[in-house]
């Protein structure tokens, strides 16, 4: 089971609104994401997962990636879409820190993410992210918007 | 790995091992060896040959495979079964270290509870050893990233009905089953791959920094053990032989004497288990039993496990210099950062000591030796 302990990954929007909470388990880690609309979601999601693995104050946006990926269900959207930046994470040691998603929905997702790579002596890794799971994964509209609950493996 | 090394020989001289570890092999985000290239076929023979082909290239000895669970390669291991973007990922990372809870410790031998076994495995009150935890990095994630898909269509067209979609699976006997025992194969090799460069590394660390030949060093394998892995195996179930896929997750192999799997020298003694504890307490080498063949499919724990998540660890960990508290218990430790040491600070684990006490005297394997810990390096 999976308890949310504390909340001091909560990262608020400059109106105000929460964006993301980081969910507290002993082996894994869980992200709950927030988002008006589907695009601000994946954004959010996106931000919340190297606001986990990095200080992303220390990062630039230097570098820019896109990404498509073939539409499925929204939850295997979600969990393909963070598992694409962890891909680039570990191949090109990359920490992302802006999204723009374009389009997603059932037709998949287009969307760009800027950042720059990993350099000592300037980033810090906090975490070490080993795998997205589809485990107890969770996309749902909710008033007022979205929501929804990834479990990482770390 | 075993040494001829009491601890008293290397007294004083645990921070330029450390140090150097730290140098040779590679454990943060993006690090690798500078002087290793390695082309699209050789990755496919990693993943066909596993250990040996360490070996082939030089790294450690021909005898190191011997000690090896499976002797470093699970056989019908299909690299073509396995994705182009799985081989990437492997590409950059073999002979690294990882993050989260992969380490490379030295430590020593502190109580020895089975003279007579220790002795098999060359193991002494005071003897310098060292404990080597990697697994497949990346490449292995993206093989079960890749299956996972794959297994979720495969449980729709077997109807099987799934309480997660991470339970997602196929029957073993199926194309999708069998193609994925022959990428997870792939995994293992590369992971006996990973583990014997790292520990050719630790021998060429302790040549460099003590100035001793490795004949003097004798830092040998005592045993490569598993983590997490589905393996092929005979048990006996309501007194009928079967033929059984074992999978243990969290768990370890724990073969009892006079099993075949078991390299010859130890035959007689039982299969070795390593369980490594955190890095402030210690650590344990046990020895598999008959009691799990016959209770447990042969297998037992195969580490203390987490109490604290990695953030409650962090959090409790904050405004303290765990690198300091560390040295002042004598444990020289080294990180790729300051978060992957405060989320394993030794609180955040169960005791060892309790776990192991608890396999010992359930008697699916038996206490050999303790080792507490000098230095240690994490990703």
């Amino acid at each position: 089971m999976i308890f949310a302990l504390f909340l001091d990954g909560r990262m608020k929007a400059k109106k105000g609104k929460k964006r993301f909470e980081i969910l507290d388990h002993t082996a894994d880690i869980g992200l709950i994401v927030f988002g008006e609309d589907l695009k601000t979601l994946f954004e959010n999601a996106g931000e919340a997962f190297f606001h986990l693995i990095t200080d992303l104050r220390r990062v630039r946006e230097n570098e820019e990636r896109r990404i498509e990926l073939k539409g499925e269900s929204l939850e295997r959207l979600m969990v393909d879409w963070l598992n694409e930046l962890l891909y680039l994470h570990d191949v090109e040691s990359l920490l992302f820190k802006k999204f723009e998603v374009e389009a997603v929905g059932d037709e998949g997702l287009r969307a760009k993410a800027k950042g720059e790579p990993f350099q000592e002596g300037v980033h810090v890794i906090k975490t070490g992210v080993k795998a997205v799971t589809h485990h107890q994964i969770q996309v749902n509209r909710e008033s007022g918007g979205w929501r929804a609950q990834v479990i990482l493996d770390l | 790995m075993r040494s001829g090394l009491s601890r008293k020989d290397i007294q004083g001289r645990m921070k330029d091992l450390v140090n150097t570890l730290f140098i040779n092999i590679p454990s943060g985000v993006g690090s690798h060896r500078k002087d290793l290239k390695l082309n699209r076929e050789e990755q496919r023979q990693v993943l066909k040959k596993g250990a040996r082909w360490a070996v082939e290239k030089g790294f450690g000895a021909a005898k190191d495979i011997e000690h090896i669970e499976e002797l470093g390669c699970i056989e019908g291991a299909d690299p073509d079964r396995v994705s182009e973007r799985a081989m990437e990922r492997g590409r950059a990372q073999l002979g690294t270290l990882g993050s989260g809870n992969h380490f490379v410790e030295v430590g020593y031998v502190a109580e020895v509870f089975d003279e007579s076994i220790a002795r098999t495995l060359g193991l002494w009150k005071d003897q310098v050893t060292v404990l080597v935890h990697t697994g497949s990095r990346g490449l292995g994630h993206q093989v079960c990233d890749d299956y996972i898909r794959v297994m979720m269509d495969a449980a729709r067209k077997y109807r099987i009905e799934l309480p997660d979609p991470q339970l997602c699976c196929a029957p073993i006997s199926s194309p999708e089953g069998s193609r994925y025992l022959e990428a997870m194969a792939c995994a293992a090799n590369y992971a006996f791959t990973n583990r014997q460069m790292i520990s050719h590394w630790v021998r060429e660390t302790f040549e460099q920094v003590l100035q001793k030949s490795p004949r003097d060093l004798k830092l040998d394998l005592v045993y490569d053990v598993c983590h997490n892995i589905a393996k092929i195996e005979t048990h006996t179930v309501n007194g009928e032989k079967k033929k059984l896929c074992v999978h243990r997750k969290g768990a370890t192999r724990a073969f009892p004497p006079d099993h075949r799997d078991i390299p010859e020298d130890y035959r007689s003694i039982g299969q070795p288990v390593l369980i490594p504890g955190d890095m402030g307490r210690c650590s344990y080498v046990l020895i598999g039993t008959e009691r799990a063949m016959k209770e447990t499919f042969g297998s037992t724990c195969h580490g203390a496990g987490r109490v604290m998540s990695r953030h409650q660890a962090i959090k409790t960990a904050k405004g303290r210099a765990v690198v300091r508290e560390m040295e002042d218990k004598g444990i020289i430790v080294k990180g790729a950062s300051r978060g992957t040491i405060e989320e394993e600070i030794p609180e955040a684990y169960k005791d060892v000591n309790d776990v192991v006490n608890v396999v010992h005297h359930a008697g699916i394997s038996l206490k050999v030796v303790k080792l507490v810990p000098m230095g240690v390096i994490k990703g």
